[in-house]
């Protein structure tokens, strides 16, 4: 047979009837659950928000200015972290340093450049810098050497 | 005579609920207009593929969601009533796609969960009966041939209108109703 001949087939198996009903007053409700759940905002995503894009944009452009800014802040350290940030760099450049006392030496004929020596956001003028350095311990080191 | 007519004041009631949903204002009553015309022929639709009544009753709430939501991108090249039932055979296929993938698990027979479920749902003196056995028939067909059978046989539907919910060439439903018919047939002949 082919299916175009199916059209005409007899298409009754006895019944058109289901052997399962609706709940009792199914179809009253339906309309009503449905109407209440189409005024329902639908879950929303966190970070489809404006509110957490938004947010998310100003912390990294926050934190790109803070990487930035960063050595500029430390301008604004107190005295005390500022003094403690350039004993490290002088103590640092002194035990690079193979003659202590000759630079001591040198130092007192030729001030040492220290604004060259520390790094540019160690505000600190190159007396205070020497009033940190112990010349003493410098030329025991060297004595030892 | 009948089918035209019929024909005809379904399209003037599309007609109405579209105009009502372009207002606002009178928006809420084109919605009770889209339910109360086509939540039964929905629910069946989907109750027969399904079963269980809880799932039909998701899916056809889906299906009008789905569809409100998306009424204001509707076209005019099909009837309301099509592109609704369209909307909930892909959510059917797609449940009973689930429901054969559960836990990951290789493709899983769902025929005799829907026969529980068949049972579960049908009065308890109807196993014996036509409508029941034509359920059992019915349920060891693939998806899509139990879909053109249910549409064509129950539902009446014309196979230029299957064409549109399906999205299958006329040729091809005419022949998979074909095949289910024969399948169908021969169950009951040994039951």
């Amino acid at each position: 047979m082919s299916p175009k001949a199916v059209v005409n087939e007899n298409q009754n198996f006895g019944t058109k009837a289901l052997p399962f009903e609706a709940p009792y007053g199914y179809f009253e409700n339906l309309p009503n659950k449905v109407w209440a759940k189409t005024q329902v905002e639908p879950a929303k995503i966190f970070w489809k928000q404006p509110t957490f894009r938004y947010g998310l944009a100003s912390f990294l452009l926050l934190s790109l200015a803070w990487w930035i800014w960063k050595p500029v802040s430390s301008l604004d350290a107190t005295q005390e972290e500022l003094n403690a940030l350039a004993t490290v760099e002088i103590a640092d450049y002194l035990l690079t340093h193979s003659d202590p006392q000759g630079m001591v030496l040198m130092a007192q004929t030729a001030p040492v450049n220290w604004e060259e020596i520390l790094p540019s956001h160690v505000a600190i003028s190159a007396e205070d810098a020497w009033s940190l350095v112990d010349e003493s311990e410098i030329i025991a080191a060297w004595e030892e050497l | 005579m009948e089918a035209r007519h019929e024909a005809r004041h379904a399209i003037a009631i599309d007609r109405e609920i579209l105009m009502l949903f372009a207002e606002e204002s009178t928006r809420e009553r084109a919605f009770r207009l889209l339910m109360k015309h086509y939540q039964k022929r929905l629910y069946w639709h989907v109750r027969k593929m399904v079963i269980d009544h809880d799932e039909a009753d998701d899916l056809v709430q889906e299906s009008f969601i789905k569809a409100w939501k998306g009424l204001s991108n509707f076209r005019d090249e099909s009837a309301l009533y099509t592109w609704l039932y369209r909307i909930a055979t892909n959510l059917c296929l797609t449940h009973l796609a689930n429901k054969r993938k559960r836990f990951f698990l290789p493709i899983h027979d769902i025929t005799p969960d829907l026969e529980a479920q068949l049972k579960a749902s049908s009065a308890s003196d109807s196993a014996g009966r036509i409508e029941y056995k034509l359920q059992q028939a019915l349920l060891r067909l693939p998806d899509k041939q139990r879909l053109v059978f249910n549409l064509r046989y129950y539902e009446e539907m014309p196979y230029e209108e299957m064409s549109q919910v399906l999205g299958t060439s006329e040729g091809a439903l005419k022949a998979s109703y074909h095949h289910a018919y024969k399948k169908v047939e021969n169950f009951l002949k040994q039951h």
